[in-house]
């Protein structure tokens, strides 16, 4: 066999330089990808020296709250959010997925918003300066969507507002609040509030199951959402539609903590999160995004159980050097009142009629009253169009159609600007009031058993007989309002009442607006049965309808309530009863610190023998500071009466 | 991953949209899209990366808002492609709807140009405001007036005044659509305003 050495050398050299281009296109990835692996390890080696996944920072921006037992467990349910399988449970393992994503090329054929950098600019942010990362060393990416996100939605300043407490809606109960999130405008630009965005967060509650609601609401039945929009539609919700003031916070956050804030709010796109109407709800959320664009401030902690809104609007306001101004946005009923103070007696006597009449007579009402003076009245009734047809969005009035339109019409042809509204807030700014929860304590004497004392818990939120400020001032919201009793000389404890829930509105009527006054409430008492045999407990459900009056300055306080009451009580026989029940009461302030209250309480209960209850109280309420008042009551009822000395603490 | 419609909802967010969600836990939720694997092996879990889609908000809004929208809207009978892109076009932040964006923008994809942004802006700012301008334009001041001079580009003052003084015509019929067009019109219409709004037209 004849041997060809000069063919197989060619072969040879052939095939070492197709291995050579092979290398030589794959050289580079291999010394890259060696390149990266020590790069990662020195990353992670860095970020746990420094105990990164533990730090404030980074467990705020994946939202794990500071509540006992929670570990490290993000209150965020979306699992797009997390980039490590149990990201969730596990922040560092999340830290290591994130920092793995960083560095890792754009890949191909995929969006180049899908990468983690584009994806989580927030991480970027905060963990590139933490750990000296630099964007020239890893592979290049392009955010187009993030890029443009942030060239159009430029903000500078941001505002937390709280909605107030809104009586037609048992959610609402307690008011509610969101982030507000100022424009940049230019140099010399005035503000424009109306212009700016509103980062919000609720639940997205199925109206189908309404009477499930509540019980959802609690349980966490609900995903909530954040969401962003402009204000100006909150405005018309909130101002227009439900006819609730608008307080405005504005906050001193650094220009690096506001561009963090947009950027979470971009991370955080369409997370959900568990809703619970009680402790993981609007407020405590909008706290915790806040503090995880300003980890230096500490705003949930104190929230371990539940948060109230008007609560969680205090943690801010009472942070040292964060506010910066205050603003109310007045309800339609409100700029009703102020549009009202501008009228003399005369001018709100032309307003009842021009609205009250059939067929307006406008020679009648431009008669002795200049043009101011008809739009100074005209304006007071275009605000009670707005209040009375909850005139929002592009809704046009129902039964004031014809005569808005021509009054409209009247107006715009005086060609005289209106004045602004004045600076003179109708609601109390929730800032200055008490906190929600109460702890009390008295000491007594009763006719029959002798001294007493009596300790008392509610965790919300304000009755009558507290200092309003803060609040509205003809309410009363009682949540598991319960008073336990210890007698000198009887063995045990004693419970005395509790209000799972009351709810009083004692609203006052307007010139053209009629209110009434209604109350509802459901709980357990003692103190049942005939004369000096009523000692037992009951539970009950009440309600009542009435009016209230007051005079002009809200000092004096009138009202009566007439309503049913039905209940079932601890007696071994016919243990249902049932009846009216009258209850008619007056509120005296008397200064800023001091109220006088009386109060008298009639009511027959069938059971079938029917059973008579009348009770009297009369109370003076000294509000010593913000969260502290003493109290002294006197109370008749059927046989007995008793006197109690008490102090209430706020917390 | 649909980041690009995140963009899409809040580019329209910025030109004037507000957000309205609908969900339930107990309902279930439709899977849209698995996470693309990274090069680190963080393989997504496809199974529960789910998204819920959300077709139908006319629902009352959650525990804090409220769906008002629909009854000052919708239930006038407005059924304007406009009515339909505020009740039903924008979820929330992050949709993956993106029919959503499309709305507003007139194709699939983002908001073509600044002229189309603010004819949206615009549109979205009267159907949701117009309760409150035609009071204030009758007043000839206020806020919601000034913000719409400042999304017309036009000089405030002069705006309020041109608004209080054509009024009539203006607000003719209080129609949202209307309203928009008579505004334009007007302002073409009189020189010294043409000539200082920069966004109309």
């Amino acid at each position: 066999m004849k041997y060809k050495p000069k063919r197989q050398w060619r072969q040879v050299v052939k095939e070492w330089a197709k291995l050579a281009f092979v290398l030589a296109l794959l050289c580079p990835q291999v010394a890259r990808a060696s390149k990266r692996e020590p790069y990662i390890d020195r990353l992670m080696a860095k970020a746990r020296a420094m105990q990164l996944a533990e730090s404030v920072t980074w467990r705020r921006m994946l939202f794990i709250p500071d509540r006992i037992g929670q570990g490290g467990t993000s209150i965020i349910d979306e699992p797009d959010y997390f980039l490590a399988q149990n990201g969730r449970y596990d922040p560092e393992a999340e830290l290591e997925a994130t920092l793995h994503g960083f560095i890792a090329p754009q890949a191909a054929g995929v969006h180049g918003d899908d990468h983690v950098r584009c994806r989580h600019p927030a991480r970027w942010s905060y963990l590139s300066r933490a750990l000296g990362i630099r964007n020239q060393d890893l592979p290049p990416i392009q955010c187009k969507s993030l890029d443009e996100f942030l060239g159009r939605l430029r903000y500078d300043r941001v505002s937390l507002i709280f909605s107030n407490y809104f009586m037609n809606n048992p959610a609402s109960l307690f008011g509610h609040s969101f982030l507000k999130m100022h424009r940049v405008r230019g140099k010399g630009e005035a503000d424009q509030p109306l212009l700016d965005d509103v980062v919000n967060f609720s639940a997205a509650v199925d109206d189908d199951y309404s009477l499930l609601y509540p019980f959802k609401g609690l349980l966490g039945g609900y995903w909530g959402f954040f969401s962003l929009f402009p204000y100006h539609r909150k405005i018309q919700e909130y101002n227009n539609f439900e006819s609730r003031d608008l307080w405005e916070f504005d906050l001193k956050l650094t220009p690096d903590e506001v561009q963090r804030l947009e950027l979470m709010v971009w991370e955080l796109g369409g997370a959900r999160i568990s809703y619970y109407y009680v402790h993981q709800n609007c407020s405590y959320v909008m706290l915790s995004l806040l503090e995880s664009a300003a980890p230096r401030l500490q705003l949930t902690k104190q929230f371990q159980i539940y948060a109230i809104p008007s609560d969680t609007v205090r943690a801010v306001t009472l942070t040292p050097d964060i506010l910066t101004g205050v603003y109310y946005r007045p309800s339609a009923e409100s700029r009703y009142v102020l549009r009202l103070k501008a009228l003399s007696p005369q001018e709100t006597l032309r307003l009842e009629r021009l609205i009250q009449a059939e067929q307006p007579d406008f020679a009648e009402f431009t008669k002795d009253c200049d043009k101011y003076c008809q739009a100074r009245v005209i304006d007071a009734a275009l605000e009670y169009f707005d209040f009375t047809e909850k005139l929002a969005g592009a809704r046009t009035a129902d039964k004031y159609f014809d005569l808005r339109q021509k009054l409209l019409l009247k107006r715009a042809g005086l060609g005289i600007k209106s004045p602004p509204l004045p600076d003179d807030p109708v609601s109390s700014r929730v800032d200055f009031g008490h906190d929600s929860a109460l702890i009390g304590g008295a000491l007594g004497y009763q006719s029959a058993a002798g001294g007493f004392v009596d300790l008392s818990w509610r965790p919300a939120l304000q009755d009558i007989s507290a200092n309003a400020v803060g609040y509205q001032q003809q309410m009363e919201v009682k949540f598991l309002d319960i008073t336990v009793r210890k007698y000198a000389e009887r063995r045990g404890l004693a419970l005395r009442r509790l209000d799972l829930l009351e709810v009083t509105s004692l609203h006052t009527d307007l010139p053209l607006i009629t209110n009434y006054a209604w109350s509802f409430g459901f709980g357990g008492e003692d103190g049942f049965g005939f004369g000096a045999e009523a000692a037992h407990m009951r539970s009950f459900v009440q309600w009542g309808l009435g009016k209230a009056v007051a005079t002009d300055d809200q000092r004096f306080l009138a009202y009566t309530l007439v309503g049913t009451d039905f209940g079932h009580a601890s007696t071994r026989d016919n243990s249902w009863h049932a009846g009216p029940r009258i209850v008619a009461g007056m509120i005296y302030k008397v200064s800023s610190r001091l109220k006088l209250l009386a109060r008298t309480e009639a009511a027959r209960y069938f059971n079938p023998d029917p059973i008579d209850r009348v009770e009297q109280e009369a109370s003076a309420v000294l509000t010593v500071a913000r969260n502290r008042d003493f109290r002294i009551r006197v109370n008749r009822r059927s046989a007995f009466s008793e006197i109690t000395l008490g102090v209430r603490q706020y917390f | 991953m649909k980041r690009l419609n995140h963009i899409c909802v809040l580019l329209v967010a910025c030109s004037s949209t507000f957000a309205m969600a609908k969900g339930d836990k107990s309902k279930k939720v439709k899977k849209v899209s698995a996470k693309a694997a990274d090069e680190s092996g963080q393989e997504s879990s496809d199974d529960s990366a789910t998204k819920p889609q959300h077709q139908d908000y006319d629902a009352p809004w959650g525990m804090a808002g409220c769906g008002f929208w629909s009854t000052v809207i919708k239930g006038k009978g407005r059924d304007s492609q406009l009515a339909v892109s505020v009740l039903k076009g924008l979820p929330y932040l992050g949709s993956t709807d993106s029919q959503t964006s499309g709305i507003t923008s007139g194709t699939s994809n983002c908001v073509k140009s600044r002229t189309q942004l603010e004819e949206a802006e615009q549109r979205t700012f009267v159907t949701v405001n117009l309760a409150s301008l035609v009071k204030e334009s009758s007043q000839g001041a206020g806020q919601h007036l000034e913000a719409l001079a400042e999304i017309f580009g036009c000089p405030h003052t002069e705006f309020a005044q041109f608004s209080q003084r054509r009024y009539g015509v203006i607000y003719k019929e209080q129609d949202p659509d209307l309203v928009l067009a008579n505004y334009i019109r007007e302002v073409q219409a009189e020189t010294s305003m043409a000539s200082s709004c920069q966004r109309v037209g």
